[in-house]
């Protein structure tokens, strides 16, 4: 409790030092800061110790400016303290040294070699081979990341958990996300159109890179490069029979967006950070509103410990914000923080996230 | 009426030492209540506690010149007013110093420590450039390019191609976690201290 006050006081000081160095600085502002440092002997000390810090900062000599590598390969947004980011990406170093170890899948072995049998000795072996080689089933266990390059210059990114069917045909080339998640980088091939079916959806790519991630029922289409088609494929499954089966939609997503299809309906694409989309590749997940639900969902695909969602109305509830794939035992604590929830570790192992009993933020009455 | 008359000297004097005397109540009264956060607040502006409180001496005296001073109220509105502008004055006449004291030649004319600072300790600096590494990069680059530099969140948010609510976010984090870590390492200090 003292920690957080603190915390908080030494934010709202970082907050008035800003706003007092800031060039169109009203009477009525500085009042209202002269009124806050004198509601509280913390709030004064809070105020000067961030000046000392200054100082400080002023002393160093060999200022630690940022390369522009590491610029560019950062993802910290400023959302979570940066104690909590750092913890989140040591345990991901240390992880994915371990176990979670990128598996670059030998150009799908026979295939490719088939493939280049074929181009080199089309009198002997025909056009029939490829289709037979051509349809394979990718899948991965919990906790593994595999990459796959496909014959067509194709590159598959799956997730833990997941399952990919691929069947490159003459006509097209369609893959099939069963669950899980994947990232698709597409080959260029105009004659041969790029299809990923996600239960009720299909994705259509040209010449472009995306993931999809199909989590409870939902599904969720982000874009990296170029674009994609969003057909609606399949009539939504509607529970009670009553709402009248609306006509095939198709929506158009375009690089740095994101697009939901929840219940089998349609959401209009939403900005997302590009370096966002597929952040999972490097041991992170990036939501914007998301149901806890598909957050455990996801969760679930990288560690073997069991999530329980007590009730619907908390697996309902939204998260946003980044969760580092190996730290979800930190996340889990910093849960109840953030949401009207009680984390609680059971006997056998299992984690159970349930409506928090007392002291909710809605006053009884 | 406009021309001073034989004795109207004498009563003006009198009047003005009247007033001088209230007025210069008013301004210690101002003194004992703002003067803390007056200095405060030149220092967020000025980035240097001595010159924080030159410019507030200075403001005083301006203070005291008022030939037509006015209420408390009014006093300590026109304080800060005012020391707010010697103080960008100040800074703007600074910036050829600031250059100069940047080069490896002048390193021994680096200001000396605030009471603050002393408190700190020496090691205040070594702990902050520790944990000045220990921030993202992005979040460095903008809490450095705000703290060191000077550039407000607006500027940093189009040099770095990121939005003004993101660079203040880094900044902010950036804040909390130096803060968190010099706490931390002194409250290590005073136990190692009681111990040790």
């Amino acid at each position: 409790m003292g920690t957080s006050k603190r915390e908080l006081a030494t934010t709202q000081a970082a907050k008035w030092l800003l706003e007092l160095e800031g060039r169109d600085l009203s009477e009525e502002r500085i009042a209202a800061w002269q009124r806050w440092l004198s509601e509280s002997v913390q709030h004064r000390q809070a105020f000067d110790r961030l000046q000392a810090l200054q100082e400080c900062i002023e002393g160093v000599r060999n200022l630690p400016w940022p390369s522009e590598e590491a610029l560019a390969s950062d993802v910290y947004d400023g959302s979570i303290p940066v104690s909590q980011f750092a913890r989140g990406l040591e345990c991901m170093r240390r992880d994915s040294q371990r176990h979670r170890r990128l598996v670059w899948t030998a150009a799908f072995a026979t295939a490719a070699a088939a493939a280049v049998a074929a181009v080199s000795l089309p009198g002997v072996f025909g056009m029939g081979l490829p289709g037979i080689f051509h349809r394979t089933v990718l899948d991965t266990g919990v906790g593994e990341l595999r990459r796959v390059q496909l014959t067509d210059g194709s590159t598959v990114t799956i997730d833990g958990d997941s399952r990919v069917t691929v069947d490159l045909g003459k006509a097209q080339r369609e893959l099939t996300l069963e669950h899980g998640e994947a990232f698709f980088e597409v080959g260029k091939d105009p004659r041969r159109p790029f299809i990923v079916h996600a239960g009720p959806t299909a994705i259509r790519a040209v010449g472009t890179a995306f993931n999809v991630r199909r989590a409870g029922g939902d599904v969720t289409v982000a874009v990296a490069e170029g674009a994609v088609e969003v057909e609606r494929s399949h009539p939504p499954t509607v529970p009670n029979g009553s709402q009248e089966l609306a006509a095939p939609l198709t929506e158009r997503v375009s690089a740095g967006h994101q697009l939901r299809l929840i219940s089998a309906q349609l959401d209009a694409p939403v900005p997302l950070a590009i370096e966002a989309v597929a952040a999972w590749r490097e041991g992170r997940r990036q939501y914007i509103g998301e149901p806890l639900v598909n957050v455990v969902a996801d969760l679930s695909r990288y560690s073997k410990r069991k999530i329980v969602i007590e009730d619907r109305q908390t697996g309902e509830l939204t998260i946003s914000g980044a969760v580092f794939e190996n730290n979800i035992d930190q996340w889990l604590k910093s849960l109840a923080a953030a949401l009207p929830v009680e984390v609680r570790d059971e006997s056998d192992g299992t984690v159970t996230i349930g409506a928090r009993s007392h002291g909710t933020a809605v006053p009884n009455k | 009426m406009t021309s001073p008359s034989g004795n109207a000297p004498q009563d003006e004097t009198k009047a003005v030492e009247a007033r001088d005397s209230s007025h210069a109540r008013m301004i210690a009264e101002l003194f004992r209540e703002h003067n803390e956060s007056l200095i405060r607040f030149l220092t967020a502006r000025m980035r240097s506690r001595q010159e924080a409180n030159e410019v507030a001496q200075e403001a005083y005296v301006r203070l005291l010149d008022l030939h037509q001073p006015g209420a408390v109220s009014f006093l300590r509105a026109f304080l800060f007013k005012t020391a707010a502008n010697l103080a960008v004055d100040r800074m703007r006449s600074r910036g050829r110093r600031e250059r100069l004291r940047e080069s490896v030649l002048f390193e021994e004319f680096r200001d000396t420590p605030s009471p603050e600072r002393a408190a700190v300790g020496t090691q205040g600096v070594e702990i902050v450039e520790r944990l000045l590494h220990e921030l993202p990069p992005k979040c460095r680059l903008a809490f450095l390019l705000n703290r060191v530099q000077g550039l407000d969140p607006g500027e940093i948010a189009l040099q770095m191609g990121v939005s003004e609510r993101t660079v203040r976010h880094y900044i902010l984090q950036a804040f909390s976690h130096c803060r968190a870590g010099l706490d931390a390492a002194e409250s290590e200090k005073v136990r190692g201290d009681r111990h040790g």
